[in-house]
């Protein structure tokens, strides 16, 4: 049998390109065990007081990622960010719209940006530009980098943040171009719904941002 | 090279590298394609600083449809296999079909 060779050339003087360390990044999303009974889960013993589990922590901090994107996904594009935030105990349960389970909010931006310290990731915020809107979008914005002095920020200070979170990572909705996600699927079995409808009012409102 | 239904004749082996300035260690990730042929490869560093290859780890079965599961998760595992030592700028590994290998290197001396 003929013994197949190669030769692999290498050559630190002639590079492609510089990696960027952003390429190494993860994302949260609120869907099955993900967020609950995953990494946040304070009836757990290994819970930390923020109710992290501690183990978790380790095994996420071992993979050294550089940043983290939230809170999705499809779960993204029904999201209102205000319901997730505050005292836990008047935070409301809602219906998720795009897993099809019950959302306690009892994890939200404030806890990601915990979560994120823990791990040593920067963390990247998701606007919601499906049921959401630009203005609550700004709103975010305002309320997680604002100095305080103003609505939005004052609101953080008064959730127990006052310095900025300082987020400098934003994605704008998600997957925008797709008819899958959350408000193309409320009222699951509308097929005849036309996709077009949903692709060109994301994209129109992209634009607008 | 190794023909395929969808894009006719392509590299068996699928080669990229990295290389960190500031700690001067590097990584190289080969792919070996083929289904059937075990591949013999020259690394030749041609920048002629010397080299030395901390570790290999590889990833090879030989079924494409392998898979792990909770019955029997250790299926497919990356093992490491013995270096290859660099002589002269150059080292040689044996690379077996259906594998993914990842070498991590050091530039040594000055």
């Amino acid at each position: 049998m003929s013994t197949v060779q190669a030769q692999v050339l290498l050559d630190t003087n002639r590079t492609i390109a510089p990696i960027s360390p952003l390429l190494f990044g993860g994302f949260v999303e609120h869907m099955g065990r993900c967020v609950y009974e995953g990494f946040y889960d304070p009836q757990s013993s290994h819970a930390d007081e923020q109710g992290l589990r501690k183990d978790v922590l380790a095994a996420l901090r071992d993979q050294t990622y550089s940043v983290i994107r939230y809170p999705g996904g499809n779960m993204l594009s029904g999201y209102n960010w205000l319901d997730g935030v505050g005292p836990k105990a008047q935070r409301p349960r809602r219906r998720e719209l795009a897993w099809q389970s019950v959302e306690t909010n009892q994890f939200g931006t404030n806890e990601f940006m915990q979560f994120c310290a823990a791990i040593e990731a920067a963390p990247m915020l998701g606007v919601n530009m499906g049921t959401g809107d630009i203005q609550s979008a700004a709103n975010l914005v305002e309320y997680c980098n604002a100095p305080v002095g103003t609505y939005w920020s004052d609101l953080r200070a008064s959730h127990g943040f006052r310095a900025p979170h300082d987020v400098r990572y934003w994605c704008v909705g998600n997957e925008m171009d797709g008819p899958w996600h959350c408000l193309g699927r409320v009222g699951e079995g509308a097929h005849d719904r036309d996709p077009e409808i949903w692709r060109s009012a994301g994209a129109r409102r992209v634009r607008q941002l | 090279m190794i023909e395929t239904q969808k894009y006719g004749e392509v590299p068996a082996l699928d080669v990229s590298a990295s290389y960190d300035e500031a700690t001067q260690q590097g990584a190289i990730f080969v792919v070996n394609r083929s289904q059937t042929e075990s591949i013999v490869t020259d690394i030749v560093w041609q920048d002629g600083k010397a080299v030395q290859i901390d570790q290999v780890l590889q990833l090879a079965g030989s079924d494409p449809k392998e898979f792990n599961s909770w019955d029997a998760p250790n299926r497919l595992v990356a093992k490491a296999i013995a270096a290859p030592t660099v002589d002269n700028g150059r080292a040689t590994i044996s690379l077996p079909p259906l594998s993914f290998t990842v070498l991590a290197t050091r530039t040594v001396g000055g």
